[in-house]
């Protein structure tokens, strides 16, 4: 193998052509290892951001831009590599050269050195193939486990909603209010002997007073003498009625829907219940009377 | 100035008038009303029911959707712009202090 290009130079020109193609080698070798010392402090902070577990989300992200960080390294270390190939080639090739000028003494420790950095260098190499994989594999599980609290997340959520409806659920039944079948039953007697256009409005004006009192935890004996109130003062509040025509609203009320309005308000009833009714009636007004007596001393007692 | 409307002031008609003047939204439903004056509700509605004939007080429905909500409407009352007039009058012509309701005066025995 012949350089002319050192064979025609000085000795002096030979060791300078030499020290300067050592002198590249070293500066590309040197710029790997910078770029090694980068890719193991970014496999630091990855490790460091997977021990976290509040830093999923840049996990989540990070695969993305690991990728693409490492397909650049990964050029650049190829590079380099091909550039210290090239330069420590060269430098075979200049000490070979040198040999019959009696420089390989000189230059041997310079060729162990290159030597070992070049074997260091494809430790690195593999290290950083390694790095890489590691942070594939990574970025494979903080994908998965982005996926798994996504899920988790929403499965929270539903389960949240189930607990939430539950308890409006609860809540619902537990302000429902709860009177006796028979109090509504007295107060559609009550509202039996009014005028029929009338009818349907005190009928969901009673019943919202019923439900009024259950919501207030109005004791059974209290609904019972309200009922009772409506039913004995019933035939005042028709004579008040029958003095007045009835107004085009209240026709209307007759016709109102209503979720809870049961059959009992019929617009036309045979006439000789309202005498039954009446007699009953009288009856309950007396009960009223000592039930409400009863009442006045149970309070007296108390 | 309205003419003096005939009616019969008893403590209860009083009592109803005053406590719908004095309601700051000037509109109360029956229970309410009872609650307040201690009349009971059998009293209560045929009383109401006179007045509206007379013009003196209007109701209204609740505003809201029963089959939404699930219960019954109730039924609000306010004294009427005319009923405001009249039944001021009404209750400065009362017979006598020792009739005029008072809401401490109010009988014992709740809103049943």
């Amino acid at each position: 193998m012949s350089y002319p290009a050192l064979e025609a130079a000085d000795v002096p020109d030979r060791q300078h052509a030499l020290l300067i193609v050592l002198t590249t080698a070293h500066n590309g070798v040197v710029e790997y290892i910078k770029l090694v010392d980068l890719a193991r402090a970014r496999h630091t902070d990855t490790s460091r951001v997977r021990d976290a577990h509040d830093g999923y989300q840049y996990l989540t992200l990070s695969p993305i831009e690991h990728a693409a960080a490492d397909a650049d390294v990964r050029n650049a270390l190829a590079m380099v590599a091909q550039a210290c190939a090239g330069h420590l080639a060269d430098a075979h090739r200049q000490l070979g050269s040198l040999a019959p000028l009696g420089l390989v003494r000189q230059c041997h420790q310079e060729r162990a050195e290159l030597a070992s950095l070049l074997a260091d260098t494809h430790r690195q190499v593999r290290r950083l193939a390694d790095v890489h994989e590691a942070l594939f594999v990574l970025g494979l599980q903080a994908t998965q486990l982005s996926v798994q609290v996504a899920a988790a997340i929403e499965l929270a959520g539903g389960i949240v909603k189930v607990l939430f409806d539950g308890k409006e659920q609860r809540d619902a039944d537990t302000v429902r209010p709860r009177y006796p079948r028979w109090t509504e039953k007295l107060a559609g007697l009550a509202v039996y002997v009014l005028p029929d256009a009338f009818r349907a409005r005190y009928d969901e004006e009673f019943r919202s007073e019923l439900w009024d009192l259950g919501l207030r935890g109005t004791s059974r004996f209290g609904q019972l003498l309200h009922s009772l109130s409506l039913l004995n003062r019933s035939f005042d509040l028709r004579a008040e009625l029958n003095h007045r025509n009835p107004q085009p609203a209240q026709l209307e009320d007759k016709d109102s829907p209503t979720a809870w309005q049961t059959d009992r308000v019929q617009p036309r009833r045979p006439h000789h219940l309202i005498v039954i009714i009446l007699a009953v009636t009288g009856l309950l007004t007396g009960l009223t009377e000592l039930l409400r007596g009863i009442n006045e001393i149970v309070q007296l007692f108390r | 100035m309205p003419p003096a409307p005939k009616i019969r002031m008893t403590w209860q008609v009083q009592a109803v008038i005053q406590v719908l003047l004095d309601h700051p939204t000037g509109e109360v439903y029956g229970l309410e009303l009872g609650a307040v004056t201690g009349i009971r509700s059998g009293t209560l509605h045929p009383i109401l029911a006179r007045l509206e004939t007379l013009g003196w007080v209007e109701s209204r429905w609740e505003d809201i959707d029963p089959a939404e909500v699930g219960r019954p409407r109730r039924r609000y009352y306010r004294l009427s712009l005319r009923g405001v007039d009249l039944a001021r009058i009404a209750l400065a012509g009362a017979d006598s202090p020792r009739m005029r309701w008072r809401p401490d005066a109010a009988p014992a025995g709740g809103v049943a």
